[in-house]
């Protein structure tokens, strides 16, 4: 019970986390290798911020601006440039690769590649049914539904969330129907660079000590929970999360925490054989 | 061509293309006064040799205007280059008096022309009533209404407003195309084959919409693989061969022509 307890906060992290890349990917069809360096930054300027305040408020907007701004930049500085001189898919992927290695060597030259410590005032531990929380695993959780629920009414509800779905099914259908792609696509790297610097924000925190590789180790789980979830699924992307991050946290308790993140690959390569497709069926896309 | 004498308008194509009847006499005043959509020598290829070249046709308000022509004469790639998915290496086109050419086609629909594509021209995952929203993205307001309007005019979407696109036939999906296209109102409509594909019953419940459209206003120019069919209704018809201008007139009147009917429609 212990390890669905961590396995939740996991979840939740990695659920912020991947369903920003979803909802990224569906909407540009870019595969993003600087997504953990959107983690990254959000860290880092949480952790900046924290030398001032111990208020959680204020570190998680500078997590959310952080990340927002490197989204953004990402799209608006290399990837739209690149695409309008008719870059390829596979150039726009390499691209992401060098910006997450430059993000990676910014942040070392700025703050030194030994780990900086980030801590959240824990407090007492609360007993929540069978389940044994910090505050700031309940933040947390709570913090990623929610966010969830909110991403889901804005995809279902509002104007621009369906603009996103329809530049998602069909980009130059959406085109010829009016709607501004461009702007749209400009908008969902920032959204997607948001949540992920707050993602890596409250990793940072549940880990309590990073690196400028904070959020690149992290990649590879989150690629697996989008992957396991079906990919550019939104909905997907939550459920995948919850097997990864509950397999991870189980398995570190009964195996061996070094084995966290085999167990995540482990259940990818079970899924990719069974259900490549993804465990989430076509009919609940997203 | 000779009709518009002088605005140097299909000037290039009126040395090659051959007019059917008399012209002058065919094509009624407009009874709409909305703008003309002029292709005027249009080049547009995807790279290498162009697959159009130097073709000029234009759709007049309130008129069906009808491409036609075999396979591969390109047809689909002039209307893909007056809606602003291809580009056109050369010549222009022209609303009214404007030059639209090579705007993109967030730009164009904002003027007025409305490209409905043959293949993938409804949002698959999206719900009908979310695919006519997305018709009026550039309006915005009163959509509401306007899905009203459409809903009455094709009763077959209002019972299905909440399914997702990709579960409806491709008789319904074409409705639903029309629909969206036409939920801005626009001046000036494409529609790439819109019969394509379609089962008999269909094919005329989609030409009488397309009919009804026309009558309504707008400048119809539609694209079609059904020579027959298309050209009976035709105000003005253009024959594409190799991707050029070859024959043009009123449709009835191409109909009648034995060359055109024994090279392209057969029978």
């Amino acid at each position: 019970m212990l390890g669905i307890g961590f396995g939740l906060v996991t979840a939740a992290i990695v659920a912020l986390s991947t369903v920003a890349l979803s909802l990224q990917f569906s909407v540009t069809r870019t595969i993003n290798f600087a997504h953990g360096e959107l983690m990254t930054v959000g860290a880092y300027a949480g952790y900046l911020v924290a030398q001032h305040t111990s208020n959680l408020v204020p570190q998680a907007l500078a997590a959310v601006a952080a990340g927002a701004v490197l989204g953004w930049v990402l799209n608006w500085g290399l990837l739209r440039p690149f695409s309008r001189r008719g870059a390829s898919k596979i150039v726009l992927f390499v691209l992401t690769i060098a910006t997450a290695l430059i993000v990676q060597n910014l942040l070392q030259v700025g703050f030194g590649g030994s780990f900086v410590d980030y801590h959240y005032s824990v407090g007492l531990a609360h007993h929540v049914g069978p389940f044994l929380w910090t505050t700031l695993n309940i933040v947390t959780m709570v913090t990623a539904a929610v966010i969830l629920i909110s991403l889901h009414l804005m995809i279902r509800r509002t104007r621009f969330g369906k603009a996103q779905r329809a530049v998602a099914d069909d980009l130059m259908l959406a085109r010829t129907t009016g709607i501004a792609a461009e702007r749209i696509i400009s908008f969902t790297w920032v959204l997607d660079g948001g949540i992920a610097g707050l993602a890596g924000m409250f990793l940072a925190l549940q880990v309590g000590s990073f690196t400028p590789t904070l959020g690149f180790g992290y990649l590879l789980v989150i690629f697996a929970a989008a992957i396991v979830g079906g990919i550019g699924k939104m909905y997907g992307a939550m459920v995948g999360s919850l097997i990864i991050g509950i397999v991870m946290e189980v398995s570190a308790i009964y195996i061996n925490p070094s084995y966290k993140e085999t167990m995540a690959f482990l259940v990818l390569v079970v899924v990719l054989l069974f259900r490549p497709q993804g465990i989430v069926p076509a009919l609940s896309e997203g | 061509m000779s009709r518009e004498g002088g605005d140097g308008i299909g000037s290039t194509s009126a040395m090659s293309a051959r007019v059917v009847g008399n012209p002058a006499l065919a094509v009624a005043e407009p009874v709409v006064d909305g703008p003309t959509l002029s292709a005027d020598c249009l080049t547009i290829g995807y790279g290498g040799t162009p697959v159009v070249r130097e073709v000029s046709v234009r759709a007049r308000p309130g008129q069906l205007t009808a491409i036609v022509g075999p396979n591969g004469a390109g047809k689909s790639t002039l209307l893909k280059g007056m809606a602003g998915v291809l580009r056109c290496s050369s010549g222009r086109t022209l609303l009214g008096d404007d030059d639209v050419t090579n705007l993109t086609p967030e730009r164009l629909i904002r003027l007025g022309i409305s490209y409905v594509p043959q293949v993938s021209n409804v949002f698959a995952s999206l719900t009908v009533r979310e695919n006519l929203e997305m018709g009026a993205y550039i309006v915005r307001a009163n959509s509401k209404q306007r899905i009203e309007e459409l809903c009455s005019m094709f009763p077959d979407l209002k019972s299905s407003l909440h399914r997702p696109a990709r579960t409806l036939s491709g008789g319904q999906r074409m409705m639903l195309a029309l629909a969206r296209g036409l939920m801005v109102q626009p001046k000036v409509l494409l529609l790439d084959e819109p019969t394509a594909g379609l089962a008999p019953m269909v094919v005329e419940a989609v030409w009488e919409h397309v009919l009804a459209i026309k009558a309504s206003g707008p400048a119809v120019l539609v694209v079609e693989q059904n020579t027959r069919r298309s050209l009976r209704d035709a105000d003005w018809g253009y024959v594409l061969t190799n991707g050029r201008n070859n024959l043009e007139g009123p449709g009835p009147e191409l109909l009648a022509d034995k060359d055109l009917v024994r090279l392209y429609i057969g029978g």
